[in-house]
């Protein structure tokens, strides 16, 4: 049981050995002056420089906080309206119209307003954050919702079950499939959430990093350390909802 | 009617289990595409205890006719009542009454064989040392309490259903409800599983109503067998079955034969453009 | 988690990475007519932010055919990089802060600073009369609201921080990315705000708030945005640019004695500057006032002593390290003795 990992760890590092050897190549033979597109060893020594000043994980930090309450807030308003939407036509005829327009309004012309509304500072950026991943994980649950089983439904009216017990035991496990792929995008989605937040409320975080690196200290490297680290968070945090959906969701 | 019409053998109970009656029962879907009058004109008693087969093929309304009976549907017109005298009242889902086994295992795919078995006793809020032991129990009656912690993919078809038959007994019901429980199996473990149903029903007496479109089960397994028309369905014809019990897999008496005889007969009768041969004149 | 979904995720943020610093095109003028357009070189002008009655002189010399006369055809852009994309030939001209200018540098971008357009330091410390210190030591204790930290604004106001003897944690900074400090002015978030003095005073004025201002060049001398071209081309084509920064001056100048022809042709090239005709007008006579700056040197020559001062102001920020000396920084394509007062030489 030992050799799968050491062997998928192996090709994860060929792989990233191959695509930084191909970003090499690619900046040598365009001939892209650095400040453009850096070397890889040119974005790795800024890594290294922000990493020991700490400067990284402040933004780092920040930024994952914005992350994790708006994602919390977000998924968890979800799953509760995208339940409601699922078991009553009645109320997702209602709510749909709304849903679906602020969908459409971009979240980066909302934010501005979102931010004056709510007075700047964390509270706006987690709720600008929830706001971008609301619709997708909605959506997912009352459409897994809806498929849950006739079947399984009618004999489950047979045993005299409430609407309550079938919810809890019927509709939302069938559910949670459906769910965890919406929880997936959701969660890939945050990120944008809390970058577009911050560059509409300011403060602290890998947002602002980016804008601070581009137009401020004119530091590409340090750009990109900032582009990739939002990246390696993106695939963190979607590692994690697939490793809980593997925990609690039976394969058919 | 009369009580108790099968001779057993030894170790039996009898007159457990409730009586049902059906009383002008008549049923109409509407949908879509306008109305489905599915039964109409339907009376039928059953007396405590029995064992009725209810036997037609498909759309005469025998599915319907057992989801009136569990207390799933409300009859547009007519009553269907349960239990004796002051007793008598319309069935209600899930009041433990009725045990509903179907055609499918319906078992849900993420709880183990065990969670299933017990899920009427957790909707009805028995504790979890209680139910683990009855649902077990339960299992062990069907023989495949080794299947308790398998999930249902890790089933066979055959285990399934047993599971499924077991779920439906885990409440003790007095009325049990039978809807083509066996027809997905192969032929083969149907008979088998046919013979273990009698031996359950004989150790613990219960009203049972098994609807199928298998001559031989229901003779196997019923003190009468129910005909039922085309549709909108009516009872056509009730025959008694005076076998004695246990009844073997292979019946050869002569009397079985009769009875198998005028059961086909009268289901050519009532559904003549499908059951009758096709080579030969249609029966009138 | 496919190792094949890490590397193709990462390949696919750098490559978009590598393609946003591009600017967004609005082509609101269209090139003069005088002249044959083949015979014209094409070439594009980076403006940071939307376009505004300040650029009045380009409209101008689009329209009046000072750019045609130089063999220019020009394309005005818009854009947030204007440096980096400049050095890299992506477009010819930019209009850049000097401060930045300097710090791209230090960085590593080849890009020179060839000509000035705006002689005093733009930005100003601004807010009632109540808040506004005459001293830059009285600013502890105040609330600031500026866009970001970053840009000519933010340096000007460490630069007068330092003069003051304060640091960022004498005051309390809020930001304003959307760039409307002036709403927090009004509704009371902060005491003071950074701004452009030919801009955010006449919102407040607008807005019935009498300002008043801290100039930011009486305490710490900067020098102002300029115009900005890529190494490679200055050195390819120095006439060509000379060329461009001339009647860049050209139309300064004409729009110094005439404002109203500034104007025309800032609304013909962005007819949504017409809607506010008095304020743009307002606006225009202020820019020219910092355009000039308060002695009569010629339009557009660059003050060595000015960009000596900023620099060490920078260098003593911490801004830039020192590496790039600040002869290197600038060339004033405009040739002309700096000490030379207009009129005279």
């Amino acid at each position: 049981m030992s050799r799968r990992p050491l062997r998928r760890l192996a090709e994860a590092l060929l792989s990233l050995a191959a695509f930084l050897v191909a970003w090499k190549i690619l900046t040598v033979a365009t001939g892209t002056p650095p400040y453009i597109l850096p070397p890889p060893e040119a974005v790795g020594a800024s890594a290294l420089e922000s990493i020991g000043s700490g400067v990284l994980w402040d933004h780092a930090a920040a930024t994952l906080l914005t992350i994790v309450l708006g994602f919390g807030l977000g998924a968890a308003t979800a799953i509760g309206v995208g339940i409601g939407l699922g078991k009553s036509l009645v109320i997702e005829r209602v709510l749909s119209p709304y849903i679906v327009a602020a969908q459409a309004v971009p979240v980066l012309a909302l934010a501005p307003l979102l931010d004056i509304w709510f007075g700047g500072g964390l509270f706006s950026r987690i709720l600008v954050c929830a706001l971008i991943v609301f619709f997708p994980i909605a959506i997912a649950t009352m459409v897994g919702i809806r498929s849950a089983d006739a079947l399984l439904r009618e004999m489950l009216r047979s045993l005299g079950a409430t609407p309550g017990q079938v919810t809890r035991r019927l509709e939302i496990p069938s559910a949670l499939p459906v769910i965890f792929g919406g929880l997936r995008v959701g969660v890939t989605l945050s990120v944008i959430g809390a970058v577009v937040a911050e560059w509409v409320s300011a403060g602290t975080g890998l947002g602002v990093l980016i804008n601070i690196a581009d137009q401020g200290l004119f530091d590409t490297p340090l750009m990109f350390v900032a582009l990739a680290a939002l990246a390696i968070i993106g695939l963190a945090f979607y590692g994690l909802v697939a490793f809980v959906e593997r925990r609690l969701v039976q394969p058919a | 009617m009369a009580a108790g019409s099968a001779q057993a053998t030894s170790g039996v109970r009898t007159d457990a289990g409730l009586a049902v009656r059906l009383s002008a029962v008549r049923h109409v879907f509407t949908g879509p595409q306008g109305e489905l009058v599915a039964l109409d004109g339907l009376d039928l008693a059953v007396s405590a205890g029995s064992f009725t087969a209810i036997i037609g093929p498909n759309g005469c309304g025998k599915s319907t006719l057992l989801r009136l009976v569990a207390g799933l549907l409300i009859p547009t017109a007519g009553s269907v009542t349960l239990g004796d005298g002051a007793e008598a009242a319309p069935p209600r889902a899930g009041d433990g009454r009725t045990g509903l086994a179907f055609q499918q295992p319906r078992l849900l795919p993420w709880l183990t064989t065990l969670d299933n078995v017990a899920l009427p006793l957790a909707l009805d809020g028995v504790p979890p040392a209680a139910r683990t032991a009855r649902a077990r129990l339960a299992l062990e009656r069907v023989g495949i309490a080794g299947a308790a912690g398998l999930r249902p993919r890790e089933l066979s078809g055959g285990m399934a259903q047993r599971a499924g038959l077991a779920r439906a007994m885990v409440t003790d019901p007095p009325l049990l409800l039978l809807d083509e429980p066996f027809s997905a199996l192969d032929a083969l473990t149907r008979e088998a599983f046919d013979a273990e149903l009698q031996r359950l029903w004989m150790e613990r007496r219960r009203t049972v109503l098994l609807v199928t479109h298998s001559v031989s089960e229901a003779i196997r397994l019923a003190d009468r067998i129910v005909v039922m028309t085309a549709r909108p369905g009516a009872v056509a014809s009730v025959l008694q079955v005076d076998l004695a019990r246990p009844r073997p897999v292979q019946l050869t008496e002569p009397a079985a034969a009769e009875i198998d005889r005028a059961v086909r007969a009268t289901l050519a009768e009532v559904h003549p453009p499908e059951l009758a041969p096709w080579s030969g004149e249609a029966a009138s | 988690m496919s190792p094949r979904r890490l590397a193709t995720a990462t390949l696919g943020l750098v490559l978009v990475a590598c393609t946003s610093p591009s600017p967004s095109p609005t082509d609101p003028a269209s090139p003069a007519a005088s002249g044959s357009a083949a015979e014209h070189r094409q070439v594009r002008l980076l403006l940071g932010f939307r376009p505004d009655v300040q650029f009045a002189p380009f409209y101008l010399a689009q329209q009046a055919g000072y750019f045609a006369d130089a063999g220019l055809e020009v394309t005005i852009e818009h854009s947030d990089d204007v440096l980096p994309l400049v050095a890299d030939g992506q477009a010819e001209f930019g209009v850049a802060d000097a401060t930045d200018l300097m710090i791209a540098r230090t960085a590593g971008i080849p890009a020179t600073y060839v000509s000035t357009l705006y002689a005093r330091f733009p930005v100003a410390l601004m807010g009632s009369p109540d808040f506004v210190p005459s001293e830059p030591a009285e600013l502890a204790g105040l609330r600031i609201g500026t866009p970001g930290r970053f840009g000519s604004s933010w340096h000007a106001l460490l630069a007068v921080l330092d003069a003051g003897g304060l640091s960022l944690d004498d005051v309390a900074i809020r930001e304003y990315p959307a760039f409307n400090q002036v709403e927090g002015l009004l509704n009371g978030d902060v005491d003071l705000i950074t701004g452009f003095r030919v801009n955010e005073p006449l919102q407040l004025e607008a807005q019935g708030f009498e300002a008043e201002l801290l100039t930011v060049d009486e305490l710490v001398p900067l020098p102002g945005p300029g115009i900005v071209v890529g190494d490679e081309l200055l050195d390819e084509d120095h006439e060509l640019v000379r060329a461009f920064a001339a009647a860049v001056a050209q139309a300064q100048e004409v729009i110094a004695v005439n404002p109203d022809v500034g104007l025309q042709a800032a609304i013909e090239a962005v007819p949504a500057i017409g809607e506010n005709p008095d304020t743009a007008r307002a606006v225009l006579e202020a820019s020219i006032d910092v355009w000039r700056g308060d002695v009569e040197r010629a339009t557009g020559v660059i003050v060595p002593e000015v960009w000596a001062s900023g620099y060490d102001i920078m260098l003593g920020l911490g801004f830039i390290d020192g590496s790039i000396p600040v002869d290197e920084m600038y060339d004033s394509v405009l040739g002309g003795d700096p000490t030379l007062l207009r009129g005279s030489g």
